[in-house]
């Protein structure tokens, strides 16, 4: 905790964002429009389930630190093995949704997506691959009801491929009946 | 901080390990400098622009940024990626904007940091970038600058 010894101004020549000449202007409410709920199925408190119905970990989905804006995910296995962190954001001018997922295995996945109709999924984020030879990589949300859904985080080597299952996770909300 | 590292002195009891985190190399803390609770002042009027928590998380894989200003929150996630050996940013807040900063460290030890934005109504995308230095007071200095032309010329971002 050495960093709260110094608390110290830095000299700061621009934010990443400019609140103030947003306000000056004041445009209508960021976010504010049904395209920016899409993925709010996800939000909650989520206990996951293995394929063989073991619990392996928790799963917080939160949609209010930043504004209407961020969707936010923590995520844990009960061993420790795997905790993560991701933010989600719909991008009206690009019709899109975009996620950016941290881990403590050095993982780092910038995804876009978004609502998907006619399929077995209703939502999808696909992995920007950052070189050519990297995998093709996604995850879909299916099976979703109030108080439960399937993830599943799927792969495949070339566009022309069909997708595999990597990891699937069942998700149970906390304090649901089972088979809700 | 205190939290995560609970979880990942839990991680290594569990797994039975005393290796290190696969984040503990000298890349994966390039950007520890900037890890503190800051107050952040606009070094051109003086005032406060805000207030920002650098967070070191997920045995030591991440750090995320919080930032806090009147009527605004943002933050951004930060990771030393392998695949292509850069550091990257995601920047998101409560306005609904959206950065994906790229970059690394320079030869003097600043984090350099840059964005492609789109212009509205087309044309030549602007690069803004931002440099992130380690001041010999344990400060950090902050500053961002742009280029419409592509990396040519680089013109000041005024806060206000």
């Amino acid at each position: 905790m050495r960093v709260q010894q110094f608390l110290a101004a830095i000299f700061l020549a621009v934010p990443q964002a400019l609140p103030a000449q947003q306000a000056a202007t004041t445009p209508p409410p960021p976010c504010k429009g049904p395209e920016h709920r899409t993925l709010d199925f996800w939000v909650g408190d989520w206990v996951a389930y293995d394929q063989a119905g073991t619990a392996i970990g928790t799963n917080r989905i939160t949609r209010n630190e930043y504004g209407d804006c961020v969707i936010t995910e923590h995520f844990r296995t009960n061993d420790g093995s795997m905790i993560g962190h991701s933010v989600s954001i719909y991008r009206p001018g690009l019709k899109q949704w975009r996620q950016t997922w941290v881990d403590n295995q050095n993982g780092f996945f910038d995804l876009v997506g978004g609502p998907v109709s006619g399929s077995d999924h209703i939502f999808v984020f696909e992995n920007k691959r950052p070189v050519e030879t990297a995998p093709f990589q996604r995850m879909i949300f299916q099976d979703v009801k109030p108080d439960s859904f399937v993830w599943r985080w799927q792969n495949r080597a070339k566009a022309e491929d069909s997708w595999k299952d990597s990891w699937v996770i069942q998700y149970r909300r906390k304090g649901a009946a089972a088979g809700s | 901080m205190l939290h995560a590292a609970t979880l990942a002195l839990a991680a290594v009891t569990a797994a039975g390990q005393t290796a290190p985190s696969g984040c503990s190399a000298a890349v994966n803390r390039q950007f520890d400098f900037w890890v503190g609770e800051w107050t952040v002042t606009d070094s051109a009027s003086g005032q406060v622009a805000g207030q920002s928590r650098i967070e070191k998380l997920y045995d030591g894989c991440a750090i995320r940024e919080n930032w806090t200003s009147a009527g605004f929150t943002g933050g951004s996630l930060n990771a030393y990626r392998a695949a292509d050996g850069k550091w990257h940013q995601m920047w998101m807040d409560s306005a609904g904007a959206v950065r994906h900063f790229i970059g690394g460290v320079d030869s003097a030890g600043k984090m350099v940091l840059t964005a492609e934005q789109p212009r509205p109504g087309g044309g030549a995308v602007r690069l803004i970038r931002m440099t992130f230095t380690a001041n010999a007071d344990a400060t950090v200095r902050q500053y961002s600058d742009f280029s419409d032309d592509g990396g040519a010329h680089w013109q000041l971002r005024p806060f206000l």
